[in-house]
């Protein structure tokens, strides 16, 4: 009989214990990929998805049904066609939502490990600002922040960013508070490694996966954010089409034509389900107590 | 417990400073001289100049601030540029709305989301679970506005049975305004009902698997009273977290749940404020909702000290430190 080899008997089950491998077997999980990677190919390749472009009005074709031949999803109070202005919503959704998440958790994982590793008096004002930023909610401060920045694409991202702020701090605090008390970090230290090296050599990689796990669900919220100041008027102005602004201008012809409004509000409820799915498959995926 | 009590109200104190502190920033930093803003365009240079005394913004920024934080300490939230009105006046007019609102979505809520997540753990992988679980994560993921006007298309235009606007009258009945509760307040339950079915389900399924829920069924107890007497009273600590995180976000929703049902409350208002550029308004009640935010959370933290005793006794930095 073969003999059977320890090490690749070992190495199967970690291939298999894997956060990938685990991430695979959940069927949630593998639904919210799905729909995650379908939104974000419909963003890049909108221009060769788009029967029409999302801004040429047709004054003679305006408030068509669903279902009428060359617009399957009909066109707005401009004649425009819904599937292509959706399909271009999708741009700003998935940029808006990257872009959030990367000012948000850059900024977010900087104060956090400044606040973690130096602790005394710079942790304190530090989280204390974090706390005070905590209590506004999450819709309002955006608002705020849109207020204060005036609309833009970009005043967008940043204004969702810098809301977004708070939650990675703290997780990146707390995570640096653990990391930076293991033994493997005090040796690095005590054999003379600079607080540079140590932060980025031994500490960041270690604090990582749950700042990863954050993010992941941290998109569909700045998703719906965005959507969120886009309904009220604060965010993407048209003509450039973005699921918020076309549902809040659906929202003005909801007793006519409600199609405006119900398959914009599907685009962002799917977008938002496939990465909350994909986020709860990242996060079990990552948890120990899931092996 | 008083000692806790009184030690989380030291606590709160720097984040109230804070939050003080960023609402006065941002009054500074949006474009335009409030004192302009409020006599407009047509307004000479010398009233505006005399608006201007008045507002205190001819002080330097520290003694600005100094005048701003007495006034928040004496209840003063400023004044509407657009209804020349005192903010705190405004406010105890409409918060009241919004209580009644968040009230009734929280109780809602909690009478959906909290039997359906016990009864899902108990019946894991039946087909209830499958069906409650998959609505629950659909629920969550629902921009509340786009389901608001959905709601309003169904039960307002295309059935008739609801009023889709407004608050309704007392002078017509407790019912009209009964009747003009229901969609709002179904749509903002709707996200926290599915919040706390989803952790309910989650805690007491690490409840119902322990040695001791085992003990209480082997010692013959009826079902129901392992299931609620047993289980859920040591399930209720998570759920109570969520509970307060929903309440405290009940007020953002608010926001938008009011916008579009058109409720009389401090989201409309802070809405309206908005597109009308009352900045003195849009900051005095954004002060406001914070304020009650923090008070909200010290509240939820007091309840989950009482609930679990060992929290009375943990060190702040401990607390901290997993945040």
């Amino acid at each position: 009989m073969e003999m059977i080899d320890e090490n690749k008997l070992m190495q199967l089950e970690r291939k298999a214990n894997s956060p990938w491998a685990r991430l695979k077997r959940n069927k949630t999980a593998v639904i919210g990929m799905v729909i995650v990677i379908a939104a974000v190919c419909m963003a890049i390749f909108a221009p060769l998805l788009a029967p029409y472009d999302p801004n040429a009005m047709d004054i003679s074709k305006t408030f068509l049904k669903p279902g009428t031949p060359g617009h399957i999803l009909g066109t707005d109070e401009f004649g425009r066609d819904l599937l292509s202005r959706i399909i271009y919503g999708s741009r700003i959704s998935i940029l808006v939502a990257a872009g959030a998440t990367l000012v948000g958790g850059t900024i977010g994982i900087i104060l956090g490990i400044i606040a973690g590793y130096k602790e005394g008096i710079l942790d304190t004002v530090i989280m204390r600002f974090m706390d005070g930023m905590f209590a506004f909610p999450f819709v309002l401060l955006s608002i705020v922040l849109m207020t204060v920045l005036g609309q833009g694409l970009e005043n967008v991202i940043i204004a969702i960013g810098i809301a977004n702020v708070p939650g990675y701090a703290r997780i990146a605090r707390g995570q640096v508070l653990v990391v930076k008390g293991e033994e493997y970090c005090q040796a690095v230290k005590s054999l003379g490694a600079s607080d540079f090296h140590l932060i980025f050599n031994h500490i960041i990689p270690n604090i990582l996966s749950p700042v990863i796990v954050y993010a992941t669900m941290n998109l569909a919220g700045s998703i719906i954010s965005e959507a969120t100041l886009s309904f009220l008027g604060l965010g993407i102005q048209p003509p450039t089409a973005s699921w918020g602004n076309i549902l809040r201008s659906g929202r003005d012809y909801l007793l006519t034509s409600p199609h405006i409004a119900t398959y914009s509000g599907l685009a962002i409820l799917l977008a938002v389900l496939g990465f909350n799915l994909f986020g709860d498959g990242i996060r079990d995926a990552f948890d120990p107590k899931m092996k | 417990m008083l000692k806790y009590i009184l030690k989380r109200l030291v606590e709160i104190l720097p984040t109230l400073f804070v939050v003080a502190l960023i609402t006065f920033f941002v009054t500074r930093i949006i474009p335009g001289d409030p004192a302009s803003v409020m006599l407009g365009p047509q307004a000479s240079v010398e009233a505006v100049e005399k608006m201007r005394v008045k507002l205190g913004l001819n002080e330097s920024i520290p003694k600005q601030f100094l005048i701003y934080m007495n006034d928040i300490l004496h209840g003063n939230f400023g004044t509407s540029f657009y209804y020349n009105e005192p903010v705190t006046l405004l406010i105890l007019e409409r918060f009241p709305n919004t209580v009644i609102l968040a009230a009734a979505s929280m109780i809602l809520a909690l009478l959906v989301g909290i039997p359906i997540g016990v009864i899902s753990a108990t019946k894991q992988y039946s087909i209830f679970d499958y069906v409650t679980m998959v609505l629950a994560l659909i629920g969550v993921s629902m921009p509340i506005f786009w389901l608001g006007l959905m709601m309003v298309l169904t039960f307002s235009v295309n059935l008739g049975w609801l009023p889709s606007t407004g608050m309704g009258s007392m002078s017509k009945g407790i019912m009209d305004v009964i009747k003009h509760l229901i969609l709002p307040s179904v749509c903002l339950a709707t996200i926290p009902a599915a919040m706390f079915a989803r952790i309910t389900r989650s805690s007491m399924l690490d409840i119902i698997r322990q040695d001791y829920i085992k003990t209480a069924r082997a010692k013959g107890l009826r079902e129901s009273v392992v299931i609620w007497k047993h289980a859920f009273k040591n399930a209720l600590p998570p759920i109570i977290t969520v509970v307060g995180i929903e309440l405290a976000s009940l007020l953002s929703g608010a926001i938008l749940t009011e916008t579009i049902f058109s409720w009389p409350g401090m989201g409309k208002m802070v809405v309206d404020a908005i597109e009308k550029r009352d900045y003195g308004l849009v900051q005095g009640s954004v002060l406001f909702i914070a304020l009650i935010y923090v008070i909200t959370n010290l509240i939820v933290d007091i309840l989950y000290a009482v609930v679990n005793p060992r929290i009375r006794y943990t060190k702040t930095s401990e607390r901290g430190g997993g945040a």
